[in-house]
């Protein structure tokens, strides 16, 4: 998928503005940004449900057009919040899925009995959508979208209102897709926990604008180009004192330590070395790594909650 | 379509309020005109019934409808046939109402729009959505007038009268288009709105004088026979092409969505 040069105008309005990335096969990108940010829009945009003021979006190796859009959307599955028909089972919902992507209605009823096998929602074939809890119907809106193996899986805030085992689990089975099936995946998220073992790319979306792109330790390393080392040496006046021709010196997470930061090109190894031959007891050096989630915060600003 | 269908079975209210009309107009009108004949308070406080009556020119009614029958004969045979084109019209209507704008409301509306459907499949699923369970609710009204027709009516006329030809015309050909032109002007509208109620509303407003004025022109033409009722059709049927075509050309999904 490439996006170039895309803006959307609404009204006035401008939602979009010139934003720019591309997303190889079978690669998962994770696309951030506050609410209100542009994100959805730029789904609606992929999908072809919208229409770009400037610029061009090619999917599948063709340029979307109105006329192409209704044939790329059979290789799209697009999950998001609340579309499911909540008058409806969950087997119902999914057959009825089945049949709008054209699955022949002999293989339909295996897919879906597999699909909630994995979801470990079997026994709720018969259910209607709107007597489940907000998981178990996050559960059923994903599985609908992967239910006719998509070569392109949408996802809009996938891990919302899943328990952290259940979260686990659909990261599992989303790694495991990818890796079977070549599958490429866009994740408009708010679950910055752990987004680097899932995501090879990341986007950070503010007003419209891509603020950053890049694999998450390109990001990390953009936004915070310094490294930092929590130590604990003996004394710490001494220690501290030794260390500050090397860079800056702020609070340690306990009281007998201090971090480091360098952003010379120095490495830890001749630091402790000084230390040693300067008789201090160097008891504890490790380096600070920085998250997606420090990035993130860096990038959009706002208070992190650690 | 199917999912349409499965939410009006499902959904008690709207099941029972659409048995309604068809149960007036197939069971108790008719057999209160069996019962009561033509000459009573009941008819007279029909309005325009009995100008109806005065005005009906028996001459083409089959030669041995005769010996005061006429009027109950012209009633219901007559009389009756655009009661029965505004049965589904007005189911039609109230399904379709909420067919886009519905989704909308419930938010499925965008789940439904990033299927590979293309805009005529979207347009033609939704008009048989509503035209389906509305032809079915005339076609069973329409057994059960005539049932009571044929027995109650066995008294009155001394033999078998429904359906005759006009009839079937009537509501295998005649209906159908109707219903489905009321369905897509109201589908083209519902673009334009933002809930289901002002769909409705909008929708009875420039559905009824159409389909009021496509009734009495069916009336007429029923009084001067087959012909005239096959040529309302065939025209019908082309209307029904071209907004069809036109609506499917002119859907926006862009416009559903942000709802401008």
């Amino acid at each position: 998928m490439e996006v170039e040069h895309v803006s959307k105008n609404i009204g006035a309005k401008e939602i979009i503005h010139d934003l720019s990335f591309k997303l190889e096969r079978g690669r998962t990108f994770a696309l951030l940004g506050p609410n209100g940010a542009g994100k959805t829009t730029m789904v609606r945009l992929i999908t072809g449900l919208l229409k770009p003021s400037k610029g061009q979006i090619r999917l599948f190796d063709m340029e979307l057009t109105a006329k192409n859009s209704d044939i790329l959307r059979q290789k799209i599955g697009v999950q998001n919040d609340g579309n499911l028909y909540e008058d409806l089972t969950i087997g119902q919902n999914l057959d009825l899925w089945g049949q709008l992507y054209g699955i022949e209605s002999s293989s339909r009823k295996a897919k879906i009995k597999e699909i909630l096998d994995f979801f470990d929602l079997d026994n709720r074939l018969n259910s209607k959508v709107g007597q489940l809890s907000k998981g178990m119907r996050q559960k059923v809106s994903i599985a609908r979208a992967v239910f006719h193996r998509p070569e392109l899986l949408i996802l809009d805030e996938p891990t919302s209102g899943l328990d952290p085992q259940s979260t686990e689990e659909l990261i599992t089975y989303l790694n495991k897709l990818v890796e079977d099936t070549g599958i490429s995946i866009i994740m408009c998220t708010h679950q910055l926990q752990g987004l680097e073992e899932i995501a090879d790319d990341i986007g950070i979306i503010q007003h419209g604008h891509l603020t950053a792109f890049g694999s998450a330790n390109e990001i990390i390393s953009k936004e915070f180009p310094e490294k930092i080392y929590e130590i604990g040496a003996n004394p710490k006046k001494k220690a501290t004192e030794i260390c500050e021709k090397f860079g800056k010196i702020y609070e340690g997470a306990q009281s007998d330590m201090f971090r480091l930061s360098i952003t010379k090109d120095i490495h830890i190894s001749e630091i402790v070395k000084n230390l040693v031959e300067s008789d201090m007891e160097v008891n504890t050096v490790f380096e600070v790594k920085h998250t997606i989630k420090d990035a993130y915060f860096k990038i959009v600003g706002g208070v992190k909650n650690d | 379509m199917k999912k349409d269908l499965l939410g009006i079975i499902n959904d008690k209210a709207i099941l029972f309020s659409l048995c309604i009309l068809p149960l007036i107009f197939s069971f108790i009108l008719p057999l209160l005109i069996l019962l009561l004949g033509s000459s009573n308070a009941f008819v007279g406080s029909v309005g325009g019934l009995n100008e109806f009556i005065e005005n009906v020119d028996i001459s083409n009614f089959p030669s041995d409808i005769r010996n005061g029958s006429e009027p109950v004969y012209a009633i219901l045979m007559y009389f009756f046939i655009p009661l029965f084109l505004l049965i589904p019209v007005m189911i039609a209507t109230v399904i379709a109402s909420s067919s886009f704008v519905g989704e909308r409301e419930n938010k499925t509306l965008e789940g439904l729009l990033y299927t590979p459907l293309s805009n005529r499949e979207l347009v033609l699923g939704k008009i048989l959505a509503a035209a389906v369970p509305a032809m079915i609710a005339t076609l069973v009204s329409v057994i059960i007038y005539g049932g009571l027709i044929d027995t109650v009516g066995l008294g009155v006329f001394g033999r078998v009268i429904f359906p005759n030809l006009n009839w079937i015309i009537v509501v295998l050909l005649l209906n159908p288009l109707i219903v489905f032109l009321a369905i897509a002007l109201i589908i083209s509208v519902s673009q334009h709105v933002k809930t289901s109620k002002s769909a409705q509303s909008v929708a009875m407003i420039l559905i009824l004088p159409i389909i009021g004025g496509l009734i009495s022109q069916a009336s007429g033409a029923l009084l001067l026979g087959t012909r005239a009722i096959l040529l309302i059709s065939l025209l019908l049927l082309i209307i029904d092409i071209v907004a069809f075509l036109f609506i499917s050309k002119r859907f926006n999904r862009e416009k559903y969505i942000l709802n401008i």
